[in-house]
C-alpha cells in the first residue's frame, strides 16, 4: 500500500488527523473527545487481488454523539487511500454485540452522501457464517480500475460460495 | 468459509491491538476511563 499524505487528508478533514502508532492506520479526537482510528489492513484471506479491509473504532467513556464531521474526516482518508492505491478496499461489518445491520446501513448512508461516489462501484452483501451469524460485507472499487469486472465478480462469486449450505 | 472466519479473526486481533493503545492514549488525555469501544 502506497502511503497516504496526511497534509492531503487534513486539507480536507474537518477534524485534524494524525498518523498511528500501527501502520497505515491514523488517528483524531473530535470535539466532543471521542477517540477514532481508522485504518487499511491487508487482506489475505478473502480476496486473491490486493484488498484492504477498512477498520474503524472509537473508544469513549460512554455511547459516543451522533457527529457528521467524523464521517467527512472518515470519507477524506478513504479519498486520499483511493487517490493513493487504486485497489480493493473491503469493509466487513463487526458483529460483536448483533448490530451489524445497524453498521452496514450506516456505512452505505455515509457513502450513499459522499460527493464523490460516482467515482465508484460498491457492492453490499451478507454473508451468514459457521456461527449463525449474518455478516455484512462492502466492497469499493474505483470505476477507472482496469480489474473492476473480475474484482466485482470474484467478491460476488465469493459471498455466493460463501452463502451455499455444505 | 475458513477463509471469512480468518478474516474476521485478523480484523479482532487487529482491532484489539488498537484499543489498547486508543484507551492509554483517551485516558492520558481526557483524564476520564476509556470504558467503551465502538468497532465500526
Amino acid at each position: 500500500m502506497k502511503r497516504l499524505d496526511i497534509k492531503l487528508i487534513n486539507a480536507q478533514s474537518p477534524y485534524k488527523v494524525e498518523a498511528a502508532d500501527e501502520e497505515n492506520f491514523f488517528e483524531f479526537f473530535t470535539e466532543h473527545d471521542v477517540h477514532y482510528s481508522v485504518g487499511f489492513m491487508p487482506d489475505d484471506s478473502l480476496m486473491q487481488s490486493e484488498a484492504y479491509h477498512l477498520i474503524i473504532v472509537n473508544v469513549d467513556n460512554r455511547p459516543s454523539p451522533s457527529d457528521r464531521k467524523v464521517k467527512d474526516t472518515v470519507l477524506a482518508i478513504v479519498a486520499e487511500f483511493f487517490d493513493k492505491n487504486n485497489t480493493t478496499l473491503l469493509y466487513i461489518c463487526d458483529t460483536g454485540d448483533g448490530k451489524q445491520r445497524l453498521r452496514s446501513r450506516l456505512f452505505e448512508r455515509w457513502f450513499s452522501v459522499y460527493d464523490k461516489k460516482a467515482l465508484y462501484t460498491s457492492v453490499t452483501s451478507s454473508v451468514v457464517d459457521e456461527e449463525g451469524i449474518t455478516n455484512y460485507a462492502t466492497i469499493i472499487v474505483r470505476n477507472d480500475n482496469p480489474r473492476l469486472v473480475e474484482i466485482i465478480a470474484e467478491f460476488t462469486s465469493t459471498i455466493s460460495l460463501l452463502n451455499q449450505k455444505p | 468459509m475458513t477463509r471469512f472466519m480468518a478474516a474476521k479473526e485478523k480484523k479482532r486481533q487487529c482491532v484489539e491491538r488498537l484499543e489498547e493503545k486508543m484507551k492509554h492514549t483517551y485516558e492520558k488525555r481526557t483524564g476520564k476511563p476509556a470504558n467503551y469501544t465502538f468497532v465500526l
